[in-house]
């Protein structure tokens, strides 16, 4: 019996890690991701700043679309601000408009942005990546996270369904991070500063992919690059 | 009778003297440098910058080449109906010494660049201006001298036919109307500014192939199937395309020139550095132009654009808008060096300022692009959040996508993809706006100590002509 239990024990040490890379090999990624941002800021004068909004992600293995969700009464607030027509370049408005980033075979990236107001795929060369808002890591884009960095780390605690917690402590801030390496995406990153007077949360949460593929549904659409948004 | 005759006489051969003085031609050739945006900060900005790389002890007492002309004014740059002008007026004023509406090019002032509805005159760069009752084209330096026999060349870092070097050659109500401001500068070809003379401009380098091309064309977006590329060949156009070309042509021998090096703007100075991208640099195009317009016996009229400052700082990108200021100066410094000042006459100015903002008490030799620093302790200054900040900021713009920022630390704030913090947030991607303060001209070489005190951006038309005895 004694015997037993620790042939029990035994197999479930080396089934354990089968199991954990069974599930890395035939399990797919979360196809779609609804992430929250928040983050907040107290400041010298006692006022406390705080900041939320959320965007979309459907992700493929080599192509990834982010969408900020913009409620409908702030989209509708901004359109009536704006003239529209032709490649007007006064009153573009692309604010929070939808990045469709593709890599190809040898690690290359196109970064798109899609105006559907004006039914354009704004071509976006590297130059202009940090102008709407693309920092040009594809890996962190896509997971919310590096992986390999994770790799090099011990998770502090697994949970029953294999969610993995690292604490990280980066300068004064101390950082969690929960893994979900089924999905392979970050499911929650908190951070705060040692002082209490900042912290950012970042949520993920798994949803529906759409039948259509946004990408998928452009081809109407003029094709575009940065410049027509310039004057 | 006799005294009346005699006053009469006396009079006409002082007022013949006075004409004479006034239009006695001083210079035979003008260039014309316009530093897209560049308002006085952007160049105070450059100037430091400029010191830092040259390893000064201390970086703010450099001068740029353009500092080293000898006459100054400020000039006033409002529009005809706007405190902040767009460049289509911005220029137009300079090159015309006429005021016009925002967005349009080298027209009268009741030219209107939309109808009552607000409807942009123009589709996908095809105007739709209307023919009659909405202004006329107002005469451009660039025609008036080319009536007289002077070379004329244009240079630009953005699209040839983007608004800052349009107006020098186009009339158009509409600056976006691209394609059909590119068909005004094909001699003899559908929609030719007859004011070009039979033979057109003799030195056109810059970009916007795209507007050259037709749709079938990778690339191009002329929808009605020319190829203006090919007429502008067949008009007698030597045509490059990149950098290693234009260094190819014989330019002793060339009189007619075109280099449209990318489909749309070039490529920001840093790049083209950094990545080594087949382009040539401003200096380059503007010696190449120089050369095959010196030629010219009776002399030439060059503009040269430094046209992607103003791009950058749209974006809010501080450090590529003062690598293009830099680009943009070593082109003045190669024409200085290239020609005689004692029959050229050099302007530099911008067409508008921008917002961006030298902000807070830095100590002397603090890095342009970097963190704040308090002048009497050294240390980073912080802003309420207890965050520092950097010296550089814009009154507005776009800002990245994410909507705060972290804590910054000295090397993100010196990356060249860092965009600087805005005041107010316009949101959209390079969305910050011109300033309406004055900006600086400086003038060196003939005639150009008419070039000083406080001037309206159409005064220097007249003062050119002045200069050039016109």
């Amino acid at each position: 019996m004694k015997k037993t239990g620790f042939n029990l024990l035994l197999r479930s040490i080396v089934l354990l890690p089968l199991f954990t890379i069974a599930n890395h090999i035939l399990a797919a990624p979360a196809d779609a991701l609804r992430v929250e941002y928040h983050q907040w800021k107290l400041g010298k004068d006692g006022v406390r700043q705080e900041m939320s909004y959320s965007e979309l992600l459907y992700r493929q293995p080599d192509s990834l679309w982010i969408e900020r969700e913009v409620p409908e009464a702030a989209q509708r607030s901004s359109h009536d601000e704006h003239h529209h027509g032709g490649l007007g370049h006064k009153h573009d408005d692309v604010t929070g408009a939808p990045l469709w980033i593709v890599r190809d075979t040898q690690g290359k990236l196109d970064v798109k942005l899609v105006d559907r107001h004006e039914k354009r795929v704004i071509e976006i060369a590297e130059a202009y990546y940090a102008n709407v808002g693309f920092d040009g890591h594809w890996v962190e884009s896509w997971n919310l996270a590096d992986p390999e960095s994770l790799k090099k780390l011990k998770p502090t605690t697994v949970s029953e369904n294999g969610l993995e917690t690292y604490e990280i402590q980066r300068g004064n801030q101390q950082i969690t991070l929960v893994w979900n390496p089924k999905g392979q995406y970050a499911k929650t990153i908190t951070a705060k500063d040692s002082k209490g007077l900042s912290g950012r949360t970042i949520k993920a949460s798994e949803i529906t992919s759409p039948k259509t593929l946004p990408w998928a549904q452009l081809g109407n659409y003029l094709s575009r690059d940065y410049s027509d948004l310039l004057d | 009778m006799k005294r009346s005759f005699l006053s009469g006489a006396i009079l006409t051969c002082v007022a013949a003297m006075s004409a004479n003085t006034l239009h006695a031609a001083e210079a035979k050739n003008i260039i014309f440098f316009l530093g897209d945006g560049m308002g006085p900060v952007t160049q105070t900005a450059a100037r430091i910058y400029a010191g830092e790389k040259a390893g000064l002890a201390v970086p703010e007492t450099h001068k740029l080449a353009m500092e080293k002309l000898g006459y100054a004014a400020r000039i006033k740059t409002y529009s005809e109906d706007a405190q902040t002008t767009d460049s289509a007026p911005g220029m137009a004023s300079y090159i015309t010494g006429s005021k016009s509406k925002n967005e349009v090019i080298s027209m009268t002032p009741d030219t209107n660049p939309n109808d009552p509805s607000g409807n942009a005159y123009q589709v996908n760069g095809d105007s739709t201006c209307p023919t009659t009752n909405n202004g006329q084209a107002v005469e451009t330096l660039l025609e008036t001298l080319k009536a007289k026999n002077y070379g004329t060349g244009i240079v630009s870092t953005t699209r040839i036919t983007h608004a800052t070097p349009a107006t020098t050659y186009a009339h158009i109500c509409n600056r976006n109307a691209e394609n059909t401001i590119a068909a005004q500068m094909v001699p003899n070809g559908a929609g030719y500014n007859t004011r070009l003379g039979t033979d057109g401009m003799d030195v056109v380098l810059g970009g916007g192939r795209r507007h050259f091309l037709p749709t079938t064309v990778s690339g191009g977006r002329r929808t009605d199937s020319r190829n203006l590329v090919e007429e502008m060949k067949t008009a007698g156009y030597t045509y490059v395309t990149t950098g290693t070309e234009l260094s190819a042509v014989n330019l002793a021998t060339t009189n007619k020139l075109l280099g449209l090096f990318n489909a749309s703007d070039l490529n920001y100075d840093l790049d083209r550095v950094k990545s080594s991208i087949n382009e040539p640099s401003l200096a380059d195009m503007t010696k190449a132009a120089i050369q095959v317009l010196s030629r010219n016996q009776t002399g030439y009229f060059l503009m040269v654009e430094g046209g992607r400052i103003d791009h950058a700082l749209h974006g809010t990108n501080a450090k590529r808008a003062l690598e293009d200021t830099l680009a943009f100066d070593a082109a003045i410094k190669a024409a200085v060096e290239s020609v005689d000042l004692s029959n050229t006459l050099i302007i530099v100015t911008a067409d508008h300022d921008h917002v961006m903002a030298f902000n807070g008490y830095s100590k002397i030799g603090n890095p342009i692009l970097g963190l704040m620093r308090d002048y009497v302790t050294g240390n980073t200054t912080k802003d309420k959040q207890g965050k520092p900040f950097t010296t550089l900021v814009f009154g507005n713009g776009g800002g990245p996508r994410e909507a705060t920022r972290a804590e910054l630390l000295e090397a993100d704030v010196l990356a060249d993809d860092y965009l600087q913090e805005v005041g107010v947030k316009l949101g959209s991607a390079g969305s910050e706006t011109h300033g309406g303060g004055d900006v600086r001209l400086t003038a060196g070489g003939a005639g150009s100590q008419r070039f000083k005190g406080t001037l309206n951006n159409t005064d220097i038309h007249g003062l050119i002509k002045q200069a050039m005895g016109l």
